[in-house]
């Protein structure tokens, strides 16, 4: 289970995985001989100064609240030279030097029992932890630590109580749980821990500790919020406080050669988690990390000077790190083909074989296209943008084919004011007029990514050689998509069962664009559809360079493949139908019409059919029936939602179709249909339905419209009417009335 | 970013083709092919057969971590498993702990006709349950992965039970579908030994017994058992399921006799030893009693004073290593750290309560699943620990880790059960009172009125009993500022359309009193208007009962873990212009554990009520009561469907 406080934490990457322990030990009582040592250690944090952590007065305001953080300190010290006489081996280590200091006051059951267990490490022998609990009636109670016992996998340990170096630097330490004894409601729980970690840095003159973005509202009221972090001069720091967080400020250390940033935060109550909402555009939140480099030289361009809080870089910044990062790609190791140059290598000769040089311009673009759509979907992860766009432009400039470089951000992070990160940077190809982002499993050429949709963009050339080098940066704006290029169009036609019970569905659905993007992983789900992804990039059947017994061992392994997707397949649908309909469904059939990975068939086509029930209700001889309800669970926004604190964020605009043809079962007559029929249209979206009686059937139109990706709150009473009245007609039902 | 399951098994193809053009593919013999083809006919649900699974058991003597002698028991095993389809695969798990030492464990693939062990060790892991805080339970795994279609691969398994009597039951069920099980003990002269035969009847079980030199072997065999499928609320397996109970009455050493479980004296004598090992001291307690106790009055006020505090400031952390999760932990230590297990709990409610000055008794017993009589000797009759209270001229069962449960009220979960009360050398076997559904109700009381297309009214919910208990469990372990926010959910029977206001609760610091629940509701999106007419339902349907709706293939019965009355009074007051053109029939139906009563009754002209009783009277559903509860289910259904009709006068 995840601590509940750990939805806002601060995680340090290093980049460079490392193994510094040794094999797992089973689960065990801690050793009697840590104990001392691992009080001595955490003893002096115990004796700093810290008035957060002396007044335990709660403001009256956060009385209801489950619990409140009274302090939360953290430190992290970086530190490339031996200090403090912990390594042996000065030079060849950076060394990472934790302290945290964490306050909570317990108001009630629930958050005595978050804390009723707590973790700590001791995996080097000047690690250190102490806890006490402040009785409400005075009384200090050490927790002790003989009862301990040791966590068998790191991965059964709640980050939140990880050391910042262990978060994710994937090294299996030796932790230990314990249970807090004499903890009760009313009580306070403090703890320090301390944590010395290194890692080895020699031959690596550059390392970028992850991004963090600390979200200064927690699952609790927090009081007193600080981060401190402390480099030596081969170390630079960035920040970026955003909505109203609190900044690093620079201090003075207390060794020179040092610099000291710190981020004090205080007073933030809780966040309700409600709809539509762009994270990190509305909550205060501030970005930092901190990048190692050991000379000048190596550091790259997206880092202010020594000792310097960057917290913003300009257009020319920006442009030139991209560039500078784009470059590098081909350097990078890639699989067993050694490099990423030389993987392009392979596959410009793989695609040689295949004619390229003869394909028309637009007809290779497209094939190199789905050449490196192949490679991703025979991989366990995805490329990065920066990857699949230098692989991309590389394969096009075979053909000298001019591309250009486009760099952008994603939506959820902001404008290109708001690049803190190398990491934020997004990457695409520009051929003439058209995009060409980063493939997925099922993306086609062209195809628009909804992160990026209407972000702001700069097209980037090599910046110049010589002294005075110069780049060319031209301001972009990537192309947004209207609600009339996401589409899903669900053509259902529908009749009730012999007995009258439930509803005997058949449901075409067709998806476009983001539509599309969100639908077809659930929808290619257990199909063999990449079997001859192949055909995509005109290559050649897998079984036509094998021999007659690897042929027939293939063959075998594609009917194994396809039994195991054949039976896993229904469950999976009736499992998705149920979600989306909130009720009992009988799976009948699925057919995938078109995948949607095609230029030719770009539209994701398939059809369900099933059985739903709880769909009929009766009153004597009539039947109601709710084919409205066909639609699927509607969003309904609660009370507490329907006053709106922030800005709506939907995501894309997009258009939502349901053409339902009902047959009226013979022997009833249909009423009710004008009854269904409701319209509202205003700036923010639209929902319609009409209904009318057609040859023996009732036929229904519904259409919800979202016609905006992002409006201001003051939209949201106007974006409440078209959401309830979707809502609502979901919930409506026709009449059946004998006809004798 | 990680993609989705759906590459891997993409990757597998891709993998397995290059790994078939690397490498030679294991040979299987065309016997082992036919032999899969054949079973896959007949376990055509499942990927991997076990073609044979062999059990020995043989039997030694040794000492026990308390140095008593005691009967040690070795268990060799071998299985073959057989892939009936082609990429089959399966993970095979060997459990172990302090009391059992897990000395061999082998994986072996079949090449033509030998098997050739891996030299791998099997996956070690800790696999500490998560309520418990630590225990010294064990597993080691081998991840089995079949290439094709009549593969075969054998584990085999040496374990030794160090004290005999930990070796308590063997199911011949296991998670994989078994051609042929054979579970064999070999019984030395010296070793008086039983074998209970549970749940045999209706299963093809064959039993032999055979002397050989000197010893005596006793031989189960099962054939063609389907895999154990994990259902919901399935009935506890030991109800269903063929297993033996392995008894070790007693056993010759050096010429005497020493008693194993021979009757239950012997296992109470060992119960009560460990017990008495806590080592419990008063001194440390009494200053703790003495404020719990402060300014009650008299004997009753006192009492609960003690088990109520227990309840709510004992925290339930277990630690069970070894003897240790035997033994309970001294009264003493789950004071001063205010957290124990049930043992641990059980034991300073007694301490208390006999300080107090009253007959309190430390008590065994075995929960809900456990199907096992007292009169058993044996270690898996009982898995949890209370206190017996004699106060009176009544007997009182209390359960300090059921929170919230009132004196003289008992949960679900011991209901109906046998309990081992000591009393120092003696004991006391007794029985758990069983609660009738009347006394674990949920009563809803509703009054509408149609406004327009809005139904408003007021809503009264009233918990006694488990069903009360299990309101505070949930509710007052929620953080306090998502109190107010579920007591609203609770009122609105999870309808999406039903509002709640203004509401009200009786004493909820008071667990003895029944938990009253009210408000204003409005109820929107519930009246159809079509053609003039109004249809509408006020017929709240416990939703909950769909999931106990069994399927073809559901295996076995449910244990819904419920005695209840559910009891609903629903009226709806309509305006004056309007009137009721029809009304849903009534619905009485009646099977033997449940029964369902509901009726629409008018009274007047504007006002029709919704009475509806719903019983569920011993909570388990046998397989062979489906053909009832599924109609009972579907009527409910249908009587729930109705809408009410109204039109204008």
């Amino acid at each position: 289970m995840m601590h509940p406080f750990l939805k806002a934490k601060v995680l340090f990457m290093v980049l460079t995985l490392l193994c510094l322990n040794g094999p797992l030990k089973s689960q065990d009582f801690i050793s009697d001989d840590f104990l001392e040592n691992i009080e001595k250690n955490a003893a002096p944090l115990w004796n700093e100064a810290g008035a957060a952590f002396t007044n335990n007065i709660i403001p009256d305001k956060y009385k209801n609240e489950s619990a409140v953080v009274i302090g939360f300190k953290r430190n992290v010290s970086i530190d490339k030279k031996s200090r403090n006489g912990f390594l042996s081996r000065g030079e060849r280590s950076l060394l990472f030097l934790e302290n945290v200091r964490f306050k909570i006051k317990l108001y009630d059951r629930n958050a005595v029992q978050g804390f009723t267990t707590i973790y700590f490490r001791y995996s080097d022998k000047l690690d250190g932890f102490s806890a006490k609990v402040y009785k409400h009636d005075g009384e200090v109670l050490e927790v002790l630590l003989d009862e301990a016992v040791s966590v068998e996998s790191t991965s059964d340990i709640p980050e939140f109580f990880k050391s910042f170096f262990d978060q994710q630097s994937g090294s299996q330490r030796r932790y230990y749980k314990v249970a807090i004894p004499n903890l009760e409601p009313g009580d306070i729980l403090e703890y320090v821990t301390v944590t010395k970690s290194k890692l080895d840095v020699m031959g690596n003159g550059y390392i970028e500790f992850s991004p963090q973005y600390e979200l200064c509202n927690k699952n609790y009221p927090i009081l007193f919020n600080q981060i401190g972090i402390e480099t030596d001069d081969k170390s630079y720091f960035k920040s970026l406080s955003l909505n109203g967080a609190a900044a690093f400020k620079k201090e003075p250390s207390t060794e020179s050669g040092f610099f000291r940033y710190v981020f004090t935060d205080t007073d933030r109550g809780v966040e309700k988690d409600v709809n539509f909402v762009n994270t990190y555009q509305v909550y205060p939140l501030c970005k930092f990390q901190v990048i190692y480099a050991n000379s000048e030289k190596e550091k790259g361009a997206l880092i202010g000077q020594k000792g310097e809080i960057k917290a913003s870089f300009s257009k020319e910044e920006l442009a030139r790190k991209a560039w500078e990062d784009y470059e590098q790609v081909g350097d990078q190791p890639y699989s067993s083909y050694g490099s990423v140059q030389k993987f392009i290598d392979y596959l410009w000769s793989d695609l040689k074989k295949l004619g390229a040089k003869e394909w028309s311009e637009q007809d290779y673009i497209n094939k190199a296209y789905y050449r490196l759509r192949n490679v991703v979907l025979n991989r366990d992860t995805y490329l990065s943008d920066k990857t699949a766009a230098y692989i991309f432009g590389s394969l096009l400039y075979q053909r000298d084919i001019q591309s250009e470089l486009v760099i952008s951000i994603s939506k959820s992070i902001g404008t290109l004011n708001d690049v803190l990160f190398d990491q934020e940077i997004r990457y695409a190809c520009k051929v003439k007029d058209q995009l060409y982002f980063n493939c997925t499993d099922y993306s086609n050429p062209g195809e628009k990514i909804e992160s990026l949709l209407g972000s702001e963009a700069y097209i980037i050339a090599k910046p110049t050689k010589g002294k005075n080098s110069t780049q060319e940066i031209k301001p972009f704006a990537l192309p947004d998509a209207t609600a009339a290029e996401n589409t899903s169009m669900n053509t259902i036609i529908a009749s009730l069962s012999a007995d009258l019970n439930t509803l005997q569905v058949s449901r075409e659905a067709k998806h476009n664009g983001i539509n599309k993007s969100r639908e077809i992983a659930d929808a290619l789900k257990f199909t063999p559809y990449m079997l001859d992804d192949y055909k995509n990039y005109g290559g050649s059947n897998p079984t036509e360079k094998m021999r007659e017994s690897q042929e027939e061992e293939y063959l075998q392994s594609v009917r194994a493949l396809k039994d195991n997707f054949k039976e896993a397949k229904p469950d999976y649908v009736k499992r998705q139908l149920q979600r989306e309909f909130g009720k009992e469904v009988k799976y009948k059939n699925f057919v995938l019409n078109a995948d949607g990975r095609s230029l030719k068939t770009s539209e994701l086509t398939y059809t369900e059919s099933f059985e739903i029930m709880g769909m009929v209700r009766k009153a004597g001889k009539k039947l109601l029936v709710n084919v409205s309800g066909l639609v699927g669970t509607q969003l309904q926004i609660k009370k507490e939602e329907r006053i709106r604190k922030y800005p709506v964020n939907v995501g894309y605009a997009r258009t939502l179709n349901w053409k339902i043809r009902f047959k009226i079962p013979s022997g009833y007559k249909a009423e009710g249909l004008t009854e269904l029929n409701t319209k509202v249209d205003n700036a923010t979206g639209s929902f319609s339905c009409m209904a009318e009686e057609k040859d023996g059937e009732v036929v229904i139109q519904i259409i919800k419209v979202y016609k905006q990706a992002q409006m201001p709150k003051e939209s949201w009473t106007e974006m409440l009417a078209f959401i309830d009245a979707a809502y609502n007609n979901s919930y409506k039902y026709i009449l059946l009335k004998p006809t004798n | 970013m990680l993609k989705y399951p759906r590459i891997r098994i993409g990757l597998l193809l891709i993998s397995f083709i290059l790994l078939s053009v690397a490498f030679p593919l294991k040979a299987q013999l065309p016997d082992d092919i036919l032999m899969a083809e054949n079973y896959a006919k007949k376990f055509k649900e499942e990927d991997i057969l076990c073609t044979s699974s062999f059990q020995y058991y043989t039997f030694d003597k040794g000492k026990n971590a308390l140095n008593d002698k005691v009967v040690t028991v070795q268990e060799d095993a071998e299985y073959e498993f057989l892939a009936l389809k082609k990429f089959a695969s399966m993970t095979y798990a060997e459990y172990y702990n302090k009391f059992i030492e897990l000395n061999t464990f082998k994986r072996a693939f079949k090449y033509g006709s030998k098997y050739a062990t891996s030299d791998k060790n099997g996956i070690d892991r800790s696999v500490t349950d998560e309520g418990i805080f630590f225990d010294d339970s064990r597993v080691q795994y081998y991840p089995i992965r079949f290439s094709n279609k009549g593969d075969m691969s054998r584990i085999t398994v040496k374990k030794n039970f160090a004290d005999g009597k930990y070796l308590t039951r063997i199911f011949f069920h296991e998670s994989y579908p078994i051609k042929e099980q054979v579970i064999e003990f070999k019984v030395p002269e010296w070793l008086s030994v039983d074998f209970k035969r549970m749940n045999f009847e209706g299963h093809e079980i064959e039993v032999e017994q055979k002397k050989k030199g000197g010893y005596t072997h006793y031989i189960f065999i099962m054939k063609d058992i389907p895999a154990y499928k994990s259902e919901y609320k399935r009935i506890g397996r030991a109800y269903t399921d063929p297993h033996i109970i392995i008894q070790i009455k007693s056993f010759e050493s050096k010429g005497t006799e020493l008693k194993g479980f021979d009757k239950v004296d012997d296992v109470y004598a060992w119960n009560n030893r460990l017990y008495e090992m806590a080592g419990n001291q008063t001194e440390p307690l009494k200053a703790q009693l003495n404020k719990i106790v402060q300014g009650k009055t008299n004997d009753l006020e006192k009492i609960k004073a003690i088990y109520y505090w227990v309840q709510d400031n004992i925290r339930y952390i277990a630690y069970e290593d070894g003897y240790s999760g035997y033994i309970p932990t001294s009264a003493q230590d789950v004071l001063a750290k205010k957290y124990g297990d049930c043992k641990g709990m059980a034991n300073l409610l007694t301490e208390f309560l006999v300080m107090a000055g009253f007959d309190a008794r430390f008590s065994w017993i075995g929960t809900r699943h456990i199907p096992y009589s007292q009169q058993l000797p044996a270690l898996c009759v009982n898995n949890h620990a209370i206190t017996t209270l004699y106060y009176g001229g009544k007997t009182y069962f209390l359960d300090g880790t059921e929170k919230y449960v009132p004196l003289d009220e008992n949960a679900l979960r011991i209901q109906g059960k046998e309990v081992m009360v000591s009393h120092k050398e003696k004991f006391d076997i007794l029985t758990v009172p069983s609660a009738t559904p009347e006394q674990n109700s949920i009563i809803t009381k509703a009054d509408f009125q149609l406004a327009n297309d809005i139904i408003k009214g007021k809503v009264k919910v009233t918990l006694t009993g488990n069903q009360r208990t299990g309101f505070h469990q949930h509710y007052q372990d929620l953080p306090v500022s998502t109190q107010k926010e579920f007591l609203n959910d609770y009122l609105e029977f999870g309808n999406d359309n039903m509002l709640t206001s203004q509401v009200k609760t009786s004493d909820l610091n008071n667990r003895e009193l029944p938990v009253n629940i009210e408000g204003d509701v409005d109820l929107t999106n519930t009246v159809n208007t079509i053609s003039g007419d109004k249809y509408l339902g006020v017929d709240f349907f416990p939703k909950a009962l769909d999931k106990f709706l069994p399927d073809e293939k559901r295996v076995e019965g449910y244990d819904l873990e419920d005695v209840i009355r559910f009891e609903d009074e629903i009226s709806l007051i309509i305006p004056n212009d309007k009137k009721f053109i029809d009304k849903p029939e009534n619905l009485s139906i009646s099977f033997e554990g449940y029964e369902f009563n509901g009726a629409y009754i008018q009274e007047g002209d504007q006002k029709m009520v919704l009475k509806k009783t719903l019983l569920i009277k011993n909570g388990m559903i046998r397989k062979s009561d489906f053909p009832n509860w599924t109609k009972f289910i579907e009527s409910i259904k249908e009587f729930n469907k109705y809408l009410l009709s109204i039109t204008n006068k």
